[in-house]
């Protein structure tokens, strides 16, 4: 019963956890895969049958703690309704209808789509998007893991909803060890270039494990979902792409996917590492807040808060939070993708159509496959080749939390500082993300000036300085930026709203949306993504906006890059060339189909955040890209109404290449003189060193006055073009 | 030997080819295990030069009247940029003198211009003159090649010529990055002494 008495304040606490995100990142108290699995089991209790309509829900939901919800058919639409208690003060109980398009399904006002009612569901009680507030669940689901099947089913939305109802305690299960031998693929480290690979414990037992120093495989508190999971896994059809064909599989199958991949997040709270002196926050926040995790941690008689906290992962949101739609649905994708170093590789499902099938008759094959590749990635990591970036994160996060620590501090400093900007209008979002850029450079420098990074660069042996610098911005924007980018987004939107650029923004992708390629100026012969792989681009869009890194930002822009590409030649003729004459119009259709509000952001935080030894390469490429594209959409209006809001944009683009230009100047200087104190033999060094500062800033100063140039080019040209543009719809209009 | 990254933009109308003597260029040497790109928009080759290792990030731009304006998003900071015609439109070759002049204002200081009169397989049809062409780039001292993507024309040529004319290097070039491939250990202690 205390269990039960628990659950207002708890959803309490959801409620404003997620106020006080408001960019939907709320921090899920429970684990994600007991959550999951226990809504599937309980699915009948949420989501009754036919005699339950839009009626019956509001009554049952009248007054129930906010959050409280139902799913229902709409008798007079066939869509479904999420009925949601939103105040059980004022006993207001909402609708939110949920739309079935071909093989995804939303709310009617949100374009986060989802492939099963389940899903939707997990999502939304973990970000509430659009709704006022998160969903609320009962704590007891998250402990329908033993299969209880044949006593929640019975249970309807009364047992549901009702604080009362009793479920019988055997149901509870705390962590069974018994499974333990069993469990596989329990850790992910982050290796080079921000992969993420799963290693299996006993293969640490076997042989060890440097970089996670002491302690053994220690008994897991959470890994009660571990032999369902793996049994679960094997029947289920593995990682499957946006366009299945058998839907009716798809709740079961989906559900696997998502059970498994989180299934091995679940357990990082209790990963096998030393607790010394380390708080886990989430551990230890869940074992205050849910009540059945503190069963389970008081019945094996480890207390939470001693669990450890110093890997990365352990912190990743992305990762803590599967719910993100896209993540949900393509995670593996995305580890086994990043895996190489290369953040394009081939990926699974590029045909829909071939991959379920061949996924289907072997799962446990691929599977088997995949934990093989994931362990050879571990050998690598042992062998030093992968851990160079896995030490390099670990220590900065070790630093970053050092008492007294100049990084620490000046880290602490700089997290607080920004923060604080909420309230300075003065200061505008541009600015803002400047000054975080400088900020990150700045950090960067003082983890390069301290010795126990040195220590760690040093015993790495031949890294070029680029690719250091990538992997010193990686843990930094672990550390730096994780804790920043929601509130970074919400200054971003507040500002880009009071500028009304993102209503002109939506308002233009309206009156474009209808258009066709060629009316985009496209060319023959390239095609269109279809629905399904339009649909598979949404929820990496999704997931793009839900990293904080920069970086991992851009590689989800390149596989969506590669996405559009794939549909642009899959219909033409062999050896046809698609260059930035086919890519732009065809971009630019796909991003007429997608949330331009949240990519603008996205793409701003990008732009100015990016480490600027990437702008050139290929990401930097697309990112130009997705900017210039969206600039065309914003900027695409009649000749009187755009001259001035062309300027402005104009005027922001100039001033970006300026800053950009300057960072890149400073971040150069600042690698100059790492070479150089390098090789450094004497004071002479110093001096030249002075001399290429100074040449730096003096080509700064000339590139600013350059951008100003620049902007006048753009101007002229801007309003050249807009003049045909208008005649070519005055034409129209004629006709 | 130092690799030098060199950001190289290729500018003209649509339909002059421009993807296409990319494409010729890098996949003369194609090799899938290495830095294979997403597309032809951007594509990369390292090709040596002397006693240094150039590597060619190009990118492409999309010639239609109604994107030119966002072209300085992609030139900026290269340090050579490619102006395409088609040697059969004479069209294209007015637009190439219009992208030289904005290069030239507008453009980073110092960039590299080379023009390339695609297409010279189809001399029949030919509307712009190679003396005229060749005249003009002299006159902006500019590269200057006849290409055909389809035949392999001169298409490495352009890349050579390029590089020569690439100033060495030089710390203070903008668009050209170099990154040292080996580092030295270095000196901890000392290390910490200095800053």
């Amino acid at each position: 019963m205390k269990r039960l008495d628990d659950e207002p304040t708890k959803s309490g606490n959801r409620t404003s956890l997620s106020d006080q995100l408001p960019n939907g990142d709320s921090v899920t108290q429970r684990s994600p895969v007991a959550l999951l699995q226990g809504l599937r089991l309980c699915q009948g209790a949420w989501n009754p049958g036919s005699p339950w309509d839009r009626q019956g829900a509001h009554a049952a939901l009248w007054g129930r703690p906010p959050g409280s919800f139902l799913v229902v058919s709409d008798s007079s639409s066939q869509n479904k309704l999420l009925c949601v208690s939103v105040d059980d003060q004022a006993k207001k109980v909402q609708d939110f209808p949920i739309i079935h398009t071909g093989s995804a399904q939303r709310l009617n006002t949100s374009h986060l789509a989802f492939s099963d009612l389940l899903q939707l569901v997990i999502f939304y009680t973990l970000s509430r998007d659009v709704l006022p507030l998160c969903l609320s669940v009962p704590s007891w689901v998250c402990g329908l893991t033993e299969q209880p099947e044949h006593l929640v089913s019975p249970l309807g939305p009364k047992a549901w909803l009702c604080p009362s109802s009793d479920l019988p305690s055997d149901t509870m299960s705390p962590g069974t060890p018994d499974t333990q031998d069993t469990v596989m693929c329990t850790i992910q480290l982050t290796a080079a270039n921000g992969a993420l690979c799963f290693i299996n414990p006993l293969y640490l037992q076997e042989h060890g494990d440097d970089w996670l120093t002491h302690s053994s495989v220690s008994t897991n508190l959470n890994n009660r979902p571990f032999s369902k999971r793996e049994r679960r896994l094997s029947t289920a059809r593995a990682w499957s792409g946006a366009g299945l064909k058998k839907r009716t599989e798809s709740v079961e199958d989906s559900s696997a996917t998502l059970d498994s991949s989180a299934g091995s997040l679940v357990q990082n709270p209790v990963s096998p590492m030393t607790p010394t002196g380390v708080v886990l926050r989430r551990a230890s926040s869940s074992s205050i807040s849910d009540p059945q995790k503190r069963v389970s941690a008081d019945s094996i008689g480890s207390p939470v808060p001693q669990s450890p906290h110093r890997v990365s992962w352990v912190e990743d949101k992305l990762w803590m939070n599967p719910p993100a739609p896209s993540s949900l649905l393509h995670p593996p994708c995305l580890e086994f993708d990043s895996l190489s170093m290369s953040s394009i590789d081939e990926e699974p499902d590029p045909e829909p159509s071939v991959s379920p099938s061949n996924v289907q008759n072997s799962p446990r094959l691929q599977l088997a496959d995949k934990v093989k590749n994931r362990l050879s990635a571990v050998g690598q990591a042992l062998g030093g080749l992968m851990s160079p970036q896995k030490r390099l994160s670990k220590r900065v996060q070790e630093m970053s939390e050092r008492k007294g620590n100049p990084f620490a501090e000046a880290l602490r400093g700089f997290v607080e500082q920004t923060l604080k900007t909420r309230d300075v209008c003065s200061v505008t979002s541009t600015e803002m993300l400047q000054e975080v850029r400088s900020s990150l450079t700045a950090l960067r420098e003082t983890l390069y000036d301290s010795v126990e990074i040195q220590i760690i660069i040093d015993s790495l042996g031949d890294v070029p300085d680029f690719e250091l610098d990538t992997m010193l911005e990686h843990a930094l924007h672990k550390v730096a930026l994780k804790p920043l980018y929601s509130h970074l987004y919400e200054c971003m939107k507040t500002a880009r709203q009071q500028d009304g650029s993102l209503q002109r923004l939506q308002v233009n992708q309206h009156t474009l949306v209808g258009r066709s390629l060629e009316e985009l100026e496209g060319t023959a012969g390239a095609g269109v993504p279809d629905a399904a792989m339009l649909e598979k681009i949404q929820q990496r869009w999704a997931t793009m906006h839900q990293q904080y890194s920069p970086q991992k930002k851009v590689e989800l822009l390149l596989k969506v890059c590669k996405n559009i590409y794939h549909s642009m030649t899959v219909n033409a003729k062999p050896g046809a060339v698609f260059g930035a004459d086919d890519f732009l119009p065809c971009l630019t259709w796909v991003l007429l189909r997608s949330d331009v509000v949240t990519l603008q952001i996205d793409t701003d935080y990008m732009m100015e955040l990016l480490d600027p030894s990437q702008l050139q390469g290929e990401g930097g490429y697309y990112l130009t890209s997705l900017y210039a594209s969206l600039f065309y959409i914003s900027s695409f209006r009649s000749r009187l109404a755009t001259r001035q809001l062309s300027a402005e944009a104009q005027k922001s683009l100039s001033q970006w290449h300026r800053r950009r230009t300057l960072h890149c100047n400073q971040s150069r200087r600042s690698r100059n003189r790492r070479t150089i104190r390098r090789h450094r033999s004497g004071e002479r060094v110093e001096e030249d060193s002075e001399e290429v500062n100074a040449s730096a800033s003096k080509q700064r100063d000339g590139d600013g006055a350059h951008a100003g140039d620049v902007t006048e080019t753009l101007q002229s040209l801007t309003e050249s073009s807009r003049e045909e543009k208008e005649e070519e719809q005055n034409g129209r209009s004629e006709d | 030997m130092s690799l030098r990254e060199l950001k190289v933009c290729l500018l003209g109308d649509t339909g002059v080819g421009k993807s296409s003597i990319v494409c010729r260029f890098v996949e003369d040497s194609f090799d899938p295990n290495i830095n294979p790109t997403i597309g032809a928009s951007f594509m990369t080759k390292t090709v040596q030069y002397q006693n240094e290792l150039h590597k060619f990030l190009i990118w492409d731009t999309a010639g239609q009247e109604r994107f030119r304006a966002l072209a300085p998003m992609y030139y900026r900071g290269s340090a050579a940029a490619i102006v395409v015609y088609d040697i059969t439109k004479e069209e294209s070759f007015l637009t190439l003198k219009n992208w030289v002049k904005e290069l030239r204002q507008h453009g980073p200081p110092n960039i590299v211009v080379a023009i390339a009169g695609n297409k010279c397989d189809l001399s029949d049809a030919r509307e712009v003159l190679e003396k005229d062409a060749k005249d003009y780039a002299d006159s902006i001292h500019a590269i200057f090649v006849e290409t055909s993507a389809k035949n392999a024309i001169n298409i490495n040529e352009i890349f050579t010529e390029i590089s020569q004319k690439i100033p060495l290097l030089d710390t203070s070039d903008s668009g050209v990055r170099g990154l040292k491939l080996r580092r030295d250990q270095s000196d901890v202690t000392r290390e910490r002494t200095c800053c």
